[in-house]
């Protein structure tokens, strides 16, 4: 019994993922009974039966007509069944399930029970070898009209890709029927593929420049296989298609360009959060904290613990809103374990930088390896429905949802902070202890005070930057430590005087590595970018923004 | 901090005490182990770790030259122990050096066969003769150190920004010793050098000897060094360092110098560590492994050489126990070590010794501690060689610890009995004479630790029971307070 439930679930499961687009209207009366008729019609026959198809029929047949091309169709009891993949059952027993061809629902016999055959049917239909090619086009052809546009415009832009001149009437033929923009901009650009390969002279250099004009990365490959059959017997054609082929190059390299620009700004702008809590830790209490990065670790596993809770105890309705709910519940709770430390451990340590920095690596220590016994090592994180897929900014140029919702949400994090420390009492009060610590404090400012409300400030900050990344990487304990001689190096480039130092050196650091990665690989970069570092700092020495007058000679 | 006003110079009592330690110690670093190896009684293994500790010492006196007294924190002490580590093996790896070459991978060294090198490089080439590798493994980081070292000293980068770029020398420097395309061997570093290196007990003793010479050697070095006018004008550095200029002094000289013989003192520790290792690979090299350099110096003690040596061994050792023991805790102790450190022990064990120097000065009798310490030796010698086996239920050890409790009580120092069961302690591990009976575990934690922890907590009573002080007293010379 319970064998057989098994069986069904995996039956259904399989034809679930073969017949996704099983009935899209394929099932109309007259396709059925062509199709039942393949079984017995000869040569004539079986012709009338494919054009009636071809007129007739849509996307839904191709699982049908894959079928049919790989023998695996059959008819029984006067139906249409399909063979499913072979799933094995018990220990040495392997079966076919039986599938309703048009529905691709598992075929139930009189109990309700799937049936199943354990060897292939004699009696299944078999594709004489002289249509076989007529199947396959018409399979490349039907599939050009799905239903869903997202499918029809991958079939569409396989068939340029191929170059391949048996589609090109259909394609014509979809032009003509006025299809959307979108549709329209992939046929013209597929037919443009095909013929400059296939096409006479006239048409081969219309193509040549319509591919020209399109300059996405499939129509600069057509054009260079094209260079390459044209040989140097036609120079004006040549000259056609290598004009066309420079322009693609041309948009190509302005996409690549912004896509580097794009990707420099979502890395530094994470950057940006982590260096701004380092700098505002380091310029107020001159304490070097190395657990920065650890605390971007708690942010990130307190926002895997949200999705876990929203998963585990509330309805799935609401789990796309987890992560809203999860970034104030990092930030306070980063917060919170900044400002415990700052109690246990940073308070005792004033005036002796380089001894904080030994301080704060033990307690990275400690919390990476709590964190291991609590959590275990790498661990992914479902990202919420609506921070999946990407923005097509422009063909061939697409943003990835995340990265610019990561973007967005760190430019807002520092215009806020901008804000509190500009605007409000408590940024008056923090600015004024960085500025004179002695003076402030026989002014009446509680210097300890704003000490331990800038440090869980800024491990707060660090928190929220932990919550965005698990958007687009794995989570693990050790996590913090790749990112945190990054940010102390922004702070380096910046200069302590002022957070638009931050800012600028962040973001110039995220552009840098991403705009020497493509020339040399990732670790090459990092080391060059390192190497440029230090040469600026022989141009300025305290960073970007330096601070001046009797700051400067602490 | 090193004391450098004149006029508090130690008294003849306490210059003959630090004497005969010193002469103690080379006694034991130069006869007792050779001699306990020799006849078998120390495993090879054990002398071959202490060999290797004694190369951190190495790094570790060099550190406290740049960091303990010129005030210079260099995260990326690990990268030019690997310079040098590097350079020793790659003339390790080659035929010349005895490295294990196969012809099926084309005579050189295997990994090459790997990245699809079939024929040495020319660089490598000059690696095969031993004087030009060791010139290199010390020439080399000691020009990246004046390179390095000059545009960032030229510049005027000091406390903190230092630390944070020399961290980020070392990250960028760990990324490209990961690649193949270095042709050093990638993560997998460098191996397969000639086996009985560090399986040879003969070889073990002799390159444990030669690392002890270099360390002595090295030693008197940096102490001329710190005790010249140049160490005063390295502590000027640390303590005044704006003041320096005004007097004429080139405080880029200086930090330079500082430097550079630190990273030489690395690579020499690199040169020595590779051929008893067996292999380096760029995970030496990491900003953890640099920052683990510096807790050494810190737990031993800044600014006193021998107080780096301390730390270097202790350190190390207490790794090497705790991550067998309790390997799951390791992260949380050695965590922790870094918290109590800084928060705890400023100083170091250095504070704890000097303590204990000025009990003595005090006049407090020693002879009972020692001897205390020297019967436990010779009772964990004599058990360990299988003399005593025939006594039943362990009597010798509570023989020996009540003798110990009687022998130290004659001379109460706390400082100098927290030292002494320190030492045993470290001793008897590194030695491999711990008795057998200490290895059973109770809730995970081997016995051992709880009668080290019952011994330190009974000191810490003691020292703090004014009736127990009394008593002493009646014995005793009266504890100096200070």
């Amino acid at each position: 019994m319970l064998q057989s439930r098994l069986l069904t679930t995996f039956i259904f499961l399989c034809s679930l993922i073969l017949f996704v687009a099983g009935d899209s209207g394929a099932d109309t009366e007259t396709v059925r009974k062509a199709l039942l008729e393949l079984a017995t019609a000869d040569k004539t026959g079986r012709e009338s039966i494919f054009s009636l198809l071809q007129k007739e029929g849509d996307a839904g047949l191709v699982p049908i007509l894959e079928a049919y091309s790989t023998g695996l169709l059959e008819v029984r009891d006067g139906k249409l069944v399909v063979y499913g993949p072979r799933v094995q059952t018990s220990k040495d027993s392997k079966h076919y399930p039986i599938l309703d061809a048009f529905t691709g629902k598992p075929l139930l016999d009189d109990k309700g029970n799937p049936v199943v055959a354990e060897e292939l049917g004699k009696s299944r239909l078999q594709v004489p070898r002289a249509e076989r090619r007529l199947v396959a086009d018409m399979i490349k052809v039907l599939s050009l009209q799905h239903g869903d546009a997202s499918k029809r415009i991958a079939a569409i832009h396989a068939a340029g890709d191929r170059g391949d001149a048996s589609v090109i009437g259909a394609l014509r033929a979809q032009v003509e029927s006025n299809p959307g923009a979108e549709i329209r901009s992939a046929l013209e650009e597929a037919i443009a593929q095909i013929q400059v390969l296939h096409g006479n002279r006239t048409e081969k250099i219309n193509a040549a420049e319509a591919l020209g004009e399109h300059g996405s990365l499939r129509a600069a490959a057509s054009l260079r296989k094209a260079l390459e059959a044209a040989g140097d017997e036609d120079a004006e054609l040549s000259a056609a298609l290598q004009k066309a082929l420079t322009r693609a190059d041309r948009v190509q390299e302005r996409n690549k360009f912004l896509h580097n620009l794009f990707s420099g700004l979502s890395l530094g702008s994470i950057l940006v959060l982590m260096a701004l809590g380092l700098a505002v830790i380091f310029g107020l209490m001159g304490v070097i904290n190395m657990a920065h990065g650890e605390f971007m670790m708690l942010g990130a596993f307190t926002t895997y613990v949200v999705c876990e809770a929203f998963k585990r105890y509330l309805p799935p309705g609401v789990f796309d809103y987890y992560f809203l709910c999860a970034l104030p519940i990092s930030f306070l709770f980063t917060a919170a374990a900044g400002w415990v430390c700052e109690w246990a451990l940073i308070r005792h340590l004033y005036g002796r930088p380089l001894e904080t920095l030994l301080a704060t690596w033990g307690l990275s220590l400690v919390l990476i390896q709590a964190v291991r016994v609590l959590f275990g090592d790498t661990l992914s994180l479902t990202p919420p429905e609506w921070l999946t897929g990407s923005w097509e900014v422009a063909r061939d140029l697409a943003f990835p949802v995340n990265r610019l919702f990561i973007v967005v949400f760190c430019a807002g994090c520092t215009l806020v902070f901008y804000g509190v420390v500009q605007k409000t009492k408590l940024g008056l009060l923090l600015r004024s202890t960085v500025q004179d610590r002695d003076t402030a404090s026989s002014l009446g400012v509680a210097v300890r005070r704003v000490d331990g409300f800038t440090f869980a400030l800024g491990t707060g900050l660090a928190g929220l930057a932990g919550c965005v990344i698990p958007l687009y990487d794995k989570i693990n304990p050790g996590m913090g430590q790749g990112y945190v001689v990054e940010s102390f190096m922004v702070v380096v480039l910046g200069g302590l005087g002022k957070l638009a130092g931050v800012i600028i050196g962040g973001l110039g650091l995220g552009f840098l590595t991403k705009f020497i990665e493509p020339f040399l690989q990732a670790v090459y970069g990092k080391a060059v970018v390192l190497g440029l570092i230090i040469i600026f700092l022989q141009w300025r020495p305290s960073g970007l923004f330096p601070s001046k007058g009797r700051l400067a000679e602490e | 901090m090193h004391d450098l006003s004149p006029n508090a110079g130690p008294d003849s009592r306490l210059i003959s005490f630090r004497k005969q330690a010193a002469l103690g110690v080379l006694v034991f670093f130069f006869c007792v182990i050779p001699l306990l190896a020799w006849v078998g009684i120390v495993e090879p293994t054990s002398v071959n770790k202490l060999g290797r500790y004694l190369c951190f010492a190495i790094v570790a006196l060099g550190i406290d030259l740049l960091w303990g007294y010129t005030g210079l924190l260099s995260l990326c002490q690990a990268f030019f122990f690997c310079l040098g580590g590097y350079a020793m093996a790659m003339h390790l790896s080659l035929p010349q050096g005895g490295g294990d070459v196969r012809p099926e991978y084309h005579n050189i060294p295997q990994f090459f066969f790997f990245n699809n090198v079939d024929t040495l490089p020319g660089w490598w080439a000059p690696f095969a003769s031993l004087p030009v590798a060791l010139s290199a493994a010390i020439l080399i980081p000691a020009f990246f150190a004046t390179v390095f070292g000059f545009t960032v000293f030229r510049s005027r980068v000091r406390g903190v920004y230092f630390a944070i770029i020399t961290q980020a020398v070392a990250w960028g420097a760990f990324l490209l010793f990961c690649r193949n395309e270095m042709l050093l061997g990638g993560t997998n570093g460098l191996t397969n050098f000639n086996p009985s290196l560090n399986r040879d007990p003969v070889l073990i003793i002799l390159f444990y000897l030669l690392t002890v010479v270099t360390l002595a050697v090295l030693f008197l070095a940096a102490r001329h060094i710190a005790r010249s006018r140049l160490g005063r004008l390295l502590v000027a550095t640390r303590d005044k360092e704006m003041l320096l200029p005004f007097m004429a002094y080139r405080l880029l000289s200086i930090k330079l110098f500082a430097f550079v013989a630190a990273a030489v003192f690395a690579a020499i520790g690199g040169i020595l560590y590779v051929p008893q290792n067996g292999i380096i690979t760029p995970n030496v090299m990491r900003v953890e492994d640099s920052i683990w350099m510096i807790i050494w110096v810190a737990l031993g003690g800044r600014g006193r050489l021998w107080g780096a040596l301390a730390g270097a061994l202790l350190v190390n050792y207490a790794y090497s126990i705790m991550t067998s023991d309790m390997p799951r805790a390791w992260p949380f102790l050695e965590g922790g070590m870094f918290l109590a450190v800084v928060l705890l022990f400023p100083n170091g064990l250095v504070a704890l010794w000097d303590r204990f120097e000025r009990d003595i000065s005090g006049g407090v009798p020693l002879h009972g501690l020692l001897a205390a310490v020297a019967v436990c030796l010779v009772v964990l010698v004599l058990d360990k060689a299988g003399y005593l086996g025939w006594v039943p239920y362990h009597l010798h050890y509570w023989t020996c610890g009540a003798v110990m409790v009687l022998l130290a009580m004659r001379s109460p120092t706390p400082a100098g009995l927290v030292s002494a069961i320190l030492a045993l302690f470290m001793l008897s591990e590194a030695l491999g004479l711990m008795p057998k009976a200490l290895a059973a575990q109770a809730f995970g934690v081997p016995a051992k630790y709880y009668v080290l922890m019952g011994a330190l907590a009974g000191v810490a009573l003691m020292s703090r029971m004014p009736f127990l002080a009394i008593t002493w007293r009646k014995y005793g010379a009266p504890v100096p307070e200070h």
